[in-house]
């Protein structure tokens, strides 16, 4: 079998499995229903402090406030999915080991996993933005040319969710049970940092420059320039789409190459200290 | 008899113990349970901030946020906890071990309670000074009893919750997930109650509605004018769902139970 039709096959089979232990617990409807109140839950209680405070006044930062949530989402569910699945098959189905033993490729394998929560959070963005939009009765105002760069910059940040995926994912091979909190923490660090609900120019200098290294922070800002015309963070409010696409390929590649030699060196620690099939939630 | 509550007391205070004690002896717990509604109170705080909110609106969030805690300690360690104990393999014997599940449950919730609330104050803490909130000292009886029966109530939920997870197995834990952000939402975790108009009656069955809306109105300079209900009337409806959901925890957890036995689910795991 070629190498490339090797890794897909591992990649559909891992998607298929990370789709099933997402969803195959209860009947597609009650699914679906699950699948869709946690994010706009989370979107409603923005929207509505947002309502409280203007007094009900929609102004221009509303919509990006919720293409940035919105697109947040992808970033908790995607970098959550792929890291927790190295804690949840050790762990809790303890399979991690037979995974590893066999002829699958790690990477591919959580790249399916991750996949299925992709999929997952793209049905909700979707609706959440369609609601939203609809029931506000919002309007974009695209940039020219918005159909060819919207794939574009949209897929560039999409690897950027996998590639810190893999960042967590790694560090998840190392660590205990405290996976879940590093993950979860840094869930809750990037909606800090990444300006997804509010600008960076909220804050001092020092911590406003580390969002900028975060790719996220240049996709979400990137994506609201091409929906509404306009970014909101000081830093990419004046700069070209494309000097910003450039920025995100750049930093894409950097991370890609740092993460992917950390990936390999924690499972390679992993196995010489034998944390593969550790078992610490008990 | 005599016997019967001295045995249910020692299985309260041994099922209390490892909450108080163990929990903070696992340190990255206790970082987690500050630093993760911290996290959040952050990101809901310095979004009011930038629109502009009033002061006492960041003090809501924080207040919020450090309740929360609560919420989650009573779906992951009180309404779940039976689950894991199915998972671990303790289930079996604590229906086998003379007392009651109950007993069992109290314990839980009663370091539950403490260990949170030491965590919460942690969230207030740092919450306040970094948004610099101004509290007002509000009736202090009025306080303590609606902080009191908003987590007693809140516990009694939880307790009725557990029996539903004697008999389910990965549903568990989607539910718990399910009940985290739509709860939030409802009870309005990070701004007035008020806002929701009628909803809020319905929000009313989770006590955190009531109790929040309690603490603000007690806490806060403004927090009357954004005031859901009148603070003794917050206090008589708290002190109602606390009975009625010890009451209905007591009946599901005998039913539950006994159709777990039946459908032979207490030693089922990785279902």
């Amino acid at each position: 079998m070629g190498v490339i039709k090797r890794l897909f096959l591992n990649f559909k089979t891992s998607f298929f499995l990370g789709w099933k232990i997402e969803s195959n617990w209860t009947d597609p409807f009650l699914f679906t229903i699950y699948s869709l109140a946690k994010p706009l839950s989370s979107s409603f209680i923005l929207i509505i402090m947002y309502l409280i405070i203007t007094r009900g006044k929609i102004g221009l930062t509303f919509p990006h406030l919720l293409i940035g949530n919105a697109l947040h989402l992808y970033t908790a569910n995607v970098l959550f999915g792929m890291a927790w699945a190295v804690v949840d098959d050790r762990e809790f189905y303890e399979t991690l080991k037979y995974i590893y033993i066999s002829p699958v490729n790690l990477f591919i394998y959580l790249t399916g996993r991750g996949f299925a929560k992709f999929i997952t959070t793209s049905v909700s963005v979707g609706i959440l933005i369609f609601v939203s939009f609809t029931f506000f009765k919002l309007s974009l105002n695209p940039i020219a040319g918005w159909f060819i760069i919207l794939p574009l910059f949209f897929i560039l940040g999409v690897f950027s969710l996998f590639i810190l995926g893999y960042l967590f994912a790694g560090l998840n091979f190392l660590i205990a049970k405290n996976g879940w909190f590093l993950t979860q923490s840094a869930t809750g660090i990037f909606l800090l940092l990444t300006g997804a609900i509010f600008p960076l120019d909220v804050f001092p200098p020092f911590l406003r420059n580390i969002g900028y290294f975060i790719p996220q922070t240049i996709w979400m800002d990137g994506m609201r320039k091409i929906l509404l015309g306009t970014g909101w963070n000081s830093f990419t409010k004046d700069m070209p789409i494309l000097s910003l696409t450039k920025l995100l390929l750049i930093q894409n590649v950097v991370y890609f190459i740092v993460v992917t030699l950390f990936f390999s060196t924690s499972l390679f620690i992993a196995r010489r200290k034998g944390l593969i099939d550790q078992k610490t939630l008990d | 008899m005599k016997k019967y509550i001295v045995r249910n007391l020692r299985a309260i205070w041994g099922r209390a113990y490892p909450r108080v004690i163990a929990a903070n002896r696992e340190y990255s717990w206790l970082v987690a349970d500050v630093v993760l509604p911290l996290l959040s109170v952050l990101s809901y705080g310095l979004l009011y901030k930038f629109l502009g909110a009033g002061i006492d609106f960041l003090g809501f969030a924080i207040l919020g946020g450090a309740m929360s805690a609560f919420w989650v300690n009573v779906l992951w360690s009180m309404a779940s906890q039976l689950y894991w104990e199915r998972m671990g393999g303790n289930l079996s014997l604590y229906i086998i071990a003379p007392i009651s599940l109950m007993s069992i449950l109290f314990g839980m919730s009663l370091g539950g309670m403490l260990s949170t609330a030491l965590r919460a104050s942690a969230t207030i803490f740092i919450g306040s000074i970094v948004f610099e909130i101004p509290f007002k000292t509000g009736n202090p009886v009025q306080l303590f009893l609606i902080f009191f029966l908003t987590l007693s109530s809140l516990y009694g939920l939880g307790m009725l919750l557990s029996s539903l997870y004697l008999i389910w197995g990965r549903e568990a834990w989607h539910l718990s997930e399910f009940l985290q952000e739509p709860v939030y939402l409802a009870t309005g975790m990070y701004f007035p109650i008020k806002f929701l108009g009628p909803v809020g009656f319905f929000s009313s069955l989770i006590p955190l509605t009531l109790g929040l809306d309690g603490l603000r109105q007690l806490l806060f300079k403004k927090g009357e004018i954004f005031g859901f209900l009148s603070v003794n009337m917050e206090i008589l409806i708290l002190v109602v769902l606390t009975i009625v959901y010890l009451f209905l925890a007591h009946f599901y957890l005998k039913k539950m139970e006994r159709l777990a036995r039946k459908e032979g689910k207490l030693t089922i795991r990785w279902e």
